[in-house]
């Protein structure tokens, strides 16, 4: 059933997107609840308003909690978009290992 | 419809616009940081010649103005969509009157002797720089630079390089056609609010008129519904945020989707997963540059999530529209990749770029 | 103001070897010291260059493991050394108390121990006097010769050993590296590609009156014509992008020194070879010096000696003399692709170019924006320095375990007994009208708060064009543990290049000032001061000395900074943050309390300290911290308060002095004194500042 399928996409990205922002929370001291962090919001300019060092951690955050490596610049341009843009690259990859 | 030619501008060289459908006001005194406060749902961060893009909201946490803030010298500037001007200065004067009574604060029009002109695309920053000065290049995105008695604010709704002109209104037009000349030879169009409108769809940035050319209003959204909490400041009491409060203990029902279909949907259609009616369609438009449309769509939390290609959008005597959700911006928009140290409008055709449309 | 400040003499230990000799040989080959880091271990880098002390180039330290000889201190010391005897300042006859030591660090020894690198350079050279240490980043060294030029000017000092020193170590690699700044080339400033290489080493001058050098045989290099300082206010890491704040600084400098862009012949850049900074700094030049930027040759000696850190300002200013005794000016390696918008002349050449230098300028910008700019030169311009300025104390915040409040720290004066501890939860909103979204970590928060409520308490609010004459000064003895602590702990999760590079950039001295700076939009002078105990007071008089006798600032926000180890604090430790709001130039505050005067002494020298600050007025009591068993035989007059230890109350060696500052103008402001005495010191100094009510008109 095509809703079976999507519920359990829905579930698998639901679980990356709650990782992902407990890891920008953390990486960027967030004083913000996770689910305030909404699925679409910009990481660069506006959203979240991240600056090239919060860029830095979390590509190094990424790698070593969510073992997703971005090592293409223009891979890394795209992936920090939004949040969404990072949960679709974490998905692309596979499966996180891992908790 | 959006021209082709507006629309190839924005994406590929620079639109200029005017932009008579922003209020401009200006707050003075003691008192007009508190206003503001109120008025805003964001926490107000802001050091001078910066800016940050925030909301005001009604009492029932329904946005009233998409607005946009700056701190200058010895003022605070907004630059506010969405309500007319005699409907903004009676919210901000009611809001002051009911919270700040007897606070020193100016509440100045500055509608009738300024305009509002716009620069978007690309190349936006060339076209700016040469009609208004170099020190443009310089300045980082949400903050202002003054040249004389105009000031050239760095935002914009469209995902590329955007800039903001504020003059008294005689400036504004020698600006203006400033703008027009060096444009000329920058491959830059005229462009209208439709075209900008477009922009914005594509690139994800909340405009008031999606929620006023949509039955939104009737659907009562909230900056939760918008995705647009990143906006809200929790801990604040400005006007609305009990009622964003109650929304967010009850839990939001529904979410604001970006969705691309290969033929025409509308404003108001719903959406529906099997049988199901799972959402409506909030605002599309078709998109020149990719070829098909781009819309928003208020979708059941369950299915209020990029990736989805299983839904379809009914319309009245029309086969049903098959509708994919999307990760937005749908596109990769030039400007990312353009530095204005290296690059420029002549040298383009040497420039390497990835291609502008994600597939 | 006689025959000015002389540089009398310099010493120089780097990348390029031991000496000044072996530095000029090197310019004059054009051969500079980059090469292949063999020292540690770099193999997870993209980056495997540095300009590394050839001395340690036989090491092969493991990671985590002992230093070994690689030390900040010795280096320091040959540099010290040969510069007191190229000056020949044994022969000189000054007294050892009346010899300074002012030294630049950016991680003094392995971030550890940030005072003790200049009272080691002050034994080995038997100087008595007081021994300020600055940590302002990359342009600690350039500020530690303008502070150095003050003190003699001024009188404070009859000579002082001025230069700074660093060395580089794995982990500090490793955060340049993570925050992308690195080439993977030896870096070519204003060139392609654009990134930086680390180096390392140590310089000093030799700083007296040109007279007295004169006197006794000895040619000075050049004069220390004029300095300034200013803060971008921008970010951690990058710099204001248009240039701004490099300006200020260039401006500043230069009205200092009563010259105008048109006299200056070459100036020595920073130019670290990054993006951000080339393109900032030839803004900067282009927006103090106008045309003149793109008419005189522009050196990065950079290209030469890597990014030296603490020792960067020092080693470029002592090349660019070097090669200006010989008619040159040093060359600006592999710029053979000036990159657009770069300065028209970066001296792109292979050898130093032929070129009179009569007055250059040596620029330095920093991590936290403090931008820092001297004028030197074979001759000055006759300055005429106008009255000094009456200071005031125009407000007070204090943040301690305490609390947000000055009162319950006054009261304790008739109850012993310790405030210790962290300081607990507060909400920021109390002290900064609107405060940012993120996190902040614990020292900005104190300092932020407490400078905060300083700036209420006076009622200033520093708006438009004042904010480039508002600055920040912080008296600073530690690295903030808090942002040490977390970046060790990502080192040890993450591995070496998955170093926390938020964290990093918070574990300079600076660090919090500058954050602070940019909360506040202060664009002024910014400094972080380390003397150990006295830091704070130290601060709060060097702001004094800056808003009487110069005309480029009107507030500096003075404070004392603690921050208590993540881990192992002694029981009766304590942190906080004490900032005080002081005027000059608007007339009498409404705080009513003056600064009558001050002093800066060496070690020991409470007494004389206190007697010079009080001029001969009788001061009614001390609030002091100069260690357990100080005993003020030397108060004039019948002294009815007596003397209060406040460093006795608050065991928290950066805050207590300024604590007790605060404690003393309070006391003055509530009546119940009219004059008090403030004291502090330790190993590196001593100070006081005299401070009484204002007289009413």
């Amino acid at each position: 059933m095509i809703e079976a399928e999507i519920a359990g996409y829905v579930e698998r990205r639901k679980q990356v997107l709650d990782r992902v922002r407990r890891m920008l929370q953390v990486s960027l001291g967030l004083v913000r609840e996770l689910d305030e962090i909404d699925p679409d919001t910009s990481l660069f300019g506006t959203g979240l308003g991240i600056d090239s060092i919060d860029a830095v951690e979390i590509l190094i955050a990424l790698d070593n909690e969510l073992q997703v490596r971005i090592e293409d610049p223009l891979d890394r341009k795209l992936s920090l978009r939004s949040v969404n843009a990072l949960v679709d690259r974490v998905l692309a990859e596979g499966a996180p290992r891992g908790p | 419809m959006v021209p082709d030619a507006q629309a190839r501008a924005l994406r590929h060289s620079a639109g200029l616009s005017r932009l008579d459908h922003v209020r401009p006001l200006r707050l003075r005194g003691d008192g007009a940081l508190d206003l503001l406060d109120a008025l805003t749902s964001s926490r107000l961060f802001i050091r001078e010649n910066e800016m940050l893009q925030t909301l005001f909201l009604d009492q029932e946490a329904r946005p009233f103005a998409d607005v946009l803030v700056a701190q200058e010298e010895d003022a605070w500037l907004v630059l506010a969509e969405g309500p007319t001007r005699e409907a903004l200065l009676a919210h901000a004067r009611r809001v002051k009157d009911e919270r700040f009574p007897g606070a020193a604060v100016e509440i100045e029009d500055l509608a009738p002797g300024h305009a509002l002109l716009g620069v978007d695309g690309p190349y936006a920053w060339e076209v700016a720089a040469a009609a208004l000065g170099p020190d443009l290049l310089g300045a980082p995105y949400l903050s202002f630079v003054r040249f004389g008695d105009a000031s050239c604010l760095r935002a914009g709704k469209t995902g590329e390089y955007g800039y903001v002109v504020l003059a008294p209104r005689p400036r504004a037009e020698e600006i203006w056609t400033r703008l027009l000349e060096v444009g000329a030879a920058q491959g830059a169009e005229q462009v209208g609010l439709e075209a900008l409108d477009l922009c914005a769809l594509e690139n994800w940035h909340f405009s008031m008129r999606v929620l006023e050319g949509s039955p939104g209003r009737a659907l009562d959204l909230t900056p939760l519904e918008l995705q647009l909490q990143w906006r809200v400041e929790s801990q604040k009491e400005f006007v609305g945020a009990e009622a964003l409060r109650a929304r967010r203990a009850a839990g939001a029902k529904a979410r604001v989707t970006c969705f691309t279909a290969g033929a025409e949907v509308q404003a108001g259609q719903p959406v529906e997963l099997g049988p199901a009616r799972v959402g409506t369609v909030l605002a599309a438009a078709f998109s020149p540059l990719r070829r098909d449309w781009v819309g928003w769509a208020l979708l059941d939390l369950h299915v209020a999530w990029p990736g989805i290609s299983a839904m379809t959008v009914a319309g009245a005597g029309v086969p049903p529209v098959a509708i994919a959700t999307r990760t937005p911006p749908v596109l990769n928009n030039r400007s990312l990749h353009i530095d204005p140290h290296r690059h420029s409008y002549q040298t383009r055709d040497r420039d390497e770029f990835p291609p502008l449309v994600v597939t | 103001m006689s025959a000015g400040v002389a540089i009398s003499g310099a010493g120089a230990v780097s990348a390029l070897g031991d000496g000044c000799a072996a530095l000029a040989a090197a310019l004059a080959a054009g051969r500079d010291g980059i090469r292949e880091i063999r020292r540690f271990k770099v193999d997870e880098f993209a980056t495997r260059v540095a300009a590394l002390y050839p001395g340690w180039d036989d090491l092969r330290l493991e990671p985590g493991g002992p230093p070994g000889p690689v030390s900040a201190i010795a280096l320091a010391v040959a540099a010290a050394r040969e510069a007191w005897e190229d000056a020949k300042l044994g022969s000189a006859g000054y007294r050892p108390r009346r010899v300074a030591v002012v030294l630049g660090t950016c991680f003094g020894e392995h971030f550890e121990r940030f005072s003790e690198l200049a009272g080691a350079v002050a034994a080995a050279v038997g100087a008595r006097g007081p021994c300020i240490t600055v940590s302002t980043a990359c342009s600690s060294s350039t500020s530690a010769i303008g502070i150095a030029r003050d003190l003699v000017e001024r009188g404070t000092a009859d000579a002082a050993l001025a230069g700074g020193a660093d060395v580089l170590t794995r982990e500090v690699f490793a955060g340049f590296h993570a925050l992308g700044a690195l080439s993977v080339q030896k870096c070519a400033p204003f060139g392609e590609p654009p990134g930086t290489t680390l180096g390392e080493g140590a310089g000093f001058v030799a700083v007296e009156l040109a007279s007295a050098a004169r006197a006794r045989g000895v040619a000075p290099l050049a004069l220390v014509l004029g300095h300034g300082l200013s803060c971008d206010a921008f970010h951690d890491t990058a710099p204001d992008p248009s240039g701004a704040g490099v300006a200020r600084a260039i401006r500043a400098a230069l009205e200092d020194a009563g010259l105008g862009p048109d006299e200056v012949d070459h100036v020595s850049a920073h130019g670290t070879g990054t993006e951000s900074n080339d393109r900032a700094e030839s803004r900067g030049l282009r927006a103090a010096l106008g045309e003149r930027a793109d008419a005189i040759p522009v050196s990065a000696t950079k290209s030469f000696l890597g990014h030296a850190q603490g020792a960067a300002g020092v080693l470029e200013l002592i090349s660019a003399l070097l090669c200006a005794r010989e008619g040159t000016v040093p060359p600006t390696l592999r710029c053979e692709r000036r990159r657009p918008g770069a300065v028209a002349d970066p001296v792109s050449a292979a050898r130093p170019r032929a070129h009179a230098v009569e007055r250059l300028l040596k620029v330095s910008a920093a991590f936290g924006g403090a931008n820092s700019a001297l004028v030197i030169g074979r001759s000055g311009a006759p300055r005429a320095s106008g009255p000094r300025r009456e200071v005031y104390a125009a407000g007070l915040g204090s943040v301690s375990p305490a609390g947000l409040e000055i009162d319950p720290l006054l009261r304790a004066r008739s109850t012993p007994g310790r405030i210790a501890g962290r300081v607990g939860d507060f909400d920021l909103a109390r002290a900064i009208r609107t405060a940012p979204p993120r996190d902040l970590d614990p020292s900005t928060r104190f300092l932020a708060a407490a400078a905060g409520l300083a700036l209420a308490d006076a009622g200033i609010s520093v708006r438009g064009a004042a904010r480039d004459r508002a600055g920040l000064f912080t008296g600073i003895s530690r690295v903030p543990s808090a942002s040490t602590t977390e970046t060790i702990r990502s080192i040890e999760r993450r591995g070496i290049t998955g170093i926390a590079v938020g964290p990093f950039c918070g574990i300079i001295l600076n660090a919090p000032a500058g954050r602070c700076a940019k909360l506040f939009a202060l664009r002024g002078p910014l400094l972080a001061l380390s003397a150990g105990r006295g830091s704070g007071l130290l601060s709060i008089i060097w702001a004094a000395e800056h808003l009487a006798f110069r005309r480029d600032a009107d507030l500096i926000v003075a404070a004392g900074l603690d921050e208590l180890p993540v881990e192992g604090a002694r029981p009766d430790q304590a942190e906080g943050a004490a900032a005080i709001a002081l005027t000059a130039g608007g007339g009498p505050t409404r705080s009513g309390v003056r600064l009558e005067g001050w002093a800066i002494a060496g070690p020991g020298e409470l007494e004389a300290a206190a007697a010079e600050a009080l001029d001969g007025r009788p001061s009614e009591g001390a609030f002091t911290d100069g260690g357990p068993g100080l005993s003020l035989q030397a108060l004039a007059g019948p002294a009815p308060m007596g003397t209060w230890d406040v460093g006795g109350l608050l065991d928290a060696e950066s805050t207590a002095s300024a604590v007790a500052f605060v404690l003393a103008v309070a006391a003055i402001r509530r009546g119940l004194a009219r004059r008090l005495l403030v004291l502090a010191g330790g190993n590196s100094l001593s100070c006081a500042v005299a401070i009484a009510a204002q007289e009413r008109t």
